[in-house]
């Protein structure tokens, strides 16, 4: 294969060189290595022919072409910042390429530029938002679930009235059709989809990578909304000391400590900690049930780095985590009832991690990897007298070899992995379920960049699931910048994964209704794998307007399933039914946002959202439970001028707007027990002042749900929880109402 | 009808002009030299300049070490601007650092003591 692209390139430019004749020019390219090895173009770097007055500056990409003069001489590259390196052209025919490394000088600078809380890539080719620290320190609190709160492409909500578990939704998708994973690698997923996000803490956290639509087949075939890529404190970037706490008026405390220490000039180490508890017990709204449970988590991690400075790097990691959670009626409720419900969920998670790079030293724009994955997961929970037990075990590896075809305009990525799950589950009165899940696969993905205009992702996978049988998983992802403040994104492709259906509807043990599971086929519960298309088309405007920065999107997704596990409680309210889908499923979305300095230091960000998700039940075609059709969003920020020195102060504020969303019907019930069939509009606003005292100290206040809107009576039947018509699931507002919390932070950044 | 076209045209025509030539007074493009060595620079330099009540644009560039200023002539000048940025311990063509502020950079942008762009 590459000796044919080798030869159909020859044969091209022999027959290029031979029309042009006369004017002989060489052509070639200045690249650098990132950190990760990643090769990319310098723009603007200097190259010219030593001692002469030949000499040009490369594009945008790195690229250049310079005429030969008459006594060619040595070929120069050099870039500010970067080690010159010249060049002794043979062949004035084949292309030429320089990679410069960065002279040490710059290593030991930090960057900081004034740079947006959230960036869209220009370059990328998928749409990626990426959510710096920045952007996490506005949303003070606490783990990955409340890192979207400024975010206006994730939604995140409650899964019901009594655990305080909060799930994304991308897209107007339930949380597990996004995957979401931890530095590239699998992150939640499995029977930790229900409360994992409460298992990142966000000060751990440096930056996250949103992508909405199917992803990158080099992490798997599981993403079908969207991605979203956790990346956390890491020697290579971390501070050197870290501390933060926090408490909040639920009553809510945390602690995180994130230590980063060089080790030696190859070693690197960063260890991070973190304990938060909620011991008390409120009942705010006089439902007779904690309106949050109480909470206790003990969460931390060690992780290692090498670097041997030139081909070699890797990574490895432990992870421990134990949580546990209480919750159910309070305690006057539970002294006078001789059979209080009470809520309990225990969960033991240990994972070890490991990534393996390798950078070819002859040919920097050749590499490999290696990922690794073991991860240990136990939970057990009780919601009153119904039980849901389960262990997971995953191993997994995937391996990623990365070269050029012929040059760098042609890329590829291609390699192999393994998923390995384990599965036991003991559900209620369903009773035992258990499987092994293993997964072969194999993918490849090129990407072709002839220059900045344009860049095509296409790839492909090949997995073998030992219960569902061998499975394609193409993708393709187009980026075209036809002016250069306009980028155009059309993407399309496949998913597939297995439904853990009980963990991550875990919401339905909190209500009194008959699960009734209706699964035939071979596979996970007797239920298909759940596969979709996703496809979308995005536009992104840069512009300036009285000379500040701004841009608009727009972005339309429709996602398609051919199959689906539907957990239908629409037939009647004491009964869920989860079957195969048999019609239609699919979602809609179209979104518009706006980012705008409107005035100077004064951020704006705008966005709507329109959204029509469709299910087929067994009741007919109805637009998916407690998901709302329009969404406005609006974010402000502003921060005061930095003295040397000093600090400053920022300042934040966020108004969203959600439309009414459907309720399950309820209508068989008594009328003390009916709800109405769709929730009401609200509005909900949340403010948070930072001051930053010095490069050290910053202390944060914050304000959130500032006009203490509620959902009223989020639970069915509240005070007879062993009742026929108890359901803590039916929740689309707010529980607990409005919110202070105080927090301080307090880093050391590395010695320069 | 001819005539009131040509009315309605000469006005409109006449009004662009007229408020471009005020604007065109009013707002004021500018560049000079101002020293800095690195990003951290860039960004001290830059925040300092549209602190200033008027400026609308600060774009400085590390490799020429010039700083291009869009500005409001009615609210401030050159060279109450170049002070600005020179008390924020960065030299400029007509202002030497205020000594104090240059003390308290940090040690990658200590441009007049041998640090070099980077």
């Amino acid at each position: 294969m590459r000796n044919l692209a080798v030869f159909l390139y020859l044969l091209l430019t022999y027959t290029l060189v031979t029309a042009q004749e006369e004017v002989r020019s060489v052509k070639g390219v200045v690249l650098t290595q990132d950190k990760k090895g990643k090769l990319e173009g310098i723009p603007f770097a200097n190259v010219y022919w030593m001692d002469t007055n030949y000499g040009t500056s490369t594009s945008i990409e790195g690229t250049f072409q310079l005429a030969v003069p008459d006594k060619p001489t040595l070929l120069i590259a050099s870039f500010v910042g970067y080690t010159s390196d010249t060049i002794d052209v043979k062949d004035f025919n084949a292309p030429i390429s320089f990679v410069l490394s960065e002279s040490v000088l710059l290593d030991e600078v930090e960057i900081t530029y004034r740079r947006k809380a959230t960036e869209v890539s220009f370059m990328n080719p998928m749409k990626m938002e990426n959510i710096s620290e920045k952007e996490l320190f506005k949303a003070a609190c606490c783990n990955l679930s409340e890192s979207f709160e400024t975010n206006p492409s994730v939604d995140v909500n409650f899964t019901d009235a009594v655990t305080g578990a909060k799930q994304i939704r991308m897209l107007g998708l339930d949380g597990p059709y996004t995957m979401i994973s931890r530095e590239n690698m699998p992150g939640i997923r499995g029977i930790g989809n229900s409360y994992g996000l409460s298992f990142i803490p966000g000060t751990w956290i440096n930056s996250i990578q949103v992508t909405k639509g199917v992803g990158s087949v080099v992490n798997g075939y599981e993403s079908i909304a969207g991605q979203i890529n956790t990346e956390l404190q890491q020697p290579d970037h971390g501070e050197q000391l870290f501390l933060n706490a926090y408490a909040s008026q639920e009553g809510r405390m945390e602690l995180n400590f994130v230590n980063t220490h060089q080790v030696n000039s190859k070693w690197g180490t960063t260890l991070l900690l973190h304990g938060s508890m909620n011991p008390w017990e409120q009942d705010v709204n006089k439902d007779g049930f904690m309106d949050m449970p109480k909470q206790q988590q003990i969460n931390l991690m060690n992780r290692w780095d090498y670097h041997n400075g030139t081909e070699w790097e890797a990574q490895f990691g432990i992870q421990f985590l134990k949580d546990e959670k209480e919750g159910g009626q309070i305690k006057s409720w539970r002294e006078e009832s001789h059979n209080p419900y009470s809520i309990g969920i225990n969960t033991e998670r240990a994972e070890f991690f490991a990534k393996v790079g390798y950078i070819f030293p002859e040919y920097k724009y050749r590499s490999m990897g290696l990922q690794l994955l073991g991860l240990h997961h136990r939970h057990e929970s009780k919601y009153g007298n119904r039980e849901y037990n389960a262990t997971e075990q995953t191993a997994y590896a995937n391996y990623i070899y990365q070269s050029i075809i012929d040059n760098t305009m042609h890329k590829f990525k291609t390699g192999m992995s393994f998923m390995y799950d384990t599965y036991d589950e003991q559900v209620d009165t369903l009773g035992s379920f258990k499987r092994v899940e293993s997964v072969p696969g194999t993918f490849f993905e090129y990407t072709y960049e002839p220059s900045s205009v344009f860049t095509l992702v296409a790839g492909v996978r090949v997995d073998y699931h030992n219960l569902y049988g061998l499975f394609y998983t193409p993708r393709l992802h187009m980026r075209i910048a036809p002016t250069e403040t306009t980028v155009l994104r059309l993407l399309g492709g496949s998913g597939q994964r297995t439904s853990n259906v009980f963990a991550e509807h875990q919401s339905l043990f909190a209500t009194s209704r008959t699960i009734e599971l209706f699964g035939q086929n071979k596979g996970a519960y007797g239920l298909l794998a759940e596969r979709a298309y996703n496809a979308g088309l995005s536009i992104m405007q840069d512009f300036r307007l009285d000379y500040r920065d701004g841009y608009v999107t727009v972005d339309m997704y429709r996602t398609n399933f051919t199959n689906k596990v539907v957990v239908d409680i629409d037939e009647a309210s004491d009964r869920a039914l989860i079957y195969n889908l048999d019609g239609k499923s699919y979602a809609n979305s179209a979104q518009l946002e706006v980012n705008y300095e409107l005035i100077k230091f004064l951020d704006l960000r705008l966005a709507y959202r329109w959204m029509d998700v469709k299910t087929q039940y067994k009741s007919g075609l109805k637009r998916n439970p407690l998901t709302p059709k329009h969404r406005l969003f609006a974010n402000l920020g502003y921060e005061t001028k930095q003295v040397l020195g000093k600090g400053n102060w920022t300042f934040d504020f966020t108004a969203q707007w959600l439309g009414e969303q459907r309720i399950p019907t309820t209508a068989a019930s008594p009328v003390e027990h009916q709800r109405a069939s769709n929730s009401s509009s609200f509005t909900l606003f949340n403010t948070q002042v930072t001051r930053n005292f010095n490069d050290r100290w910053s202390g944060y206040i914050g304000l959130e749900n500032i006009f203490n809107y509620t959902q009223k009576n989020p639970i069915i039947e509240a005070e007879n929880p062993f009742g026929n018509h108890f359901d803590a699931s039916l929740v689309w507002g707010p529980i607990y109402g409005r919110m202070v919390y105080v927090g301080f932070r307090f880093r050391i950044q590395k010695e320069e | 009808m001819k005539n009131i076209i040509i009315i309605v045209l000469a006005v409109f025509s006449f009004s662009p002009i007229y408020s471009q030539e005020k604007n065109k007074k009013k707002i004021v493009e500018t560049t000079f030299r101002v020293d800095g060595v690195c990003e951290d620079c860039k960004k001290r330099i830059e925040d300092a300049t549209l602190r200033i009540s008027g400026v609308k644009l600060a774009e400085w560039d590390k490799n020429t070490q010039q700083l291009n200023v869009v500005y409001k002539n009615k609210k401030t000048s050159e060279d109450a601007i170049q002070q600005t940025i020179a008390n924020n311990g960065h030299s400029t063509e007509g202002h030497e650092a205020d000594s104090a502020a240059y003390e308290k950079l940090p040690k990658c942008c200590k441009y007049s003591s041998g640090v070099e762009p980077h």
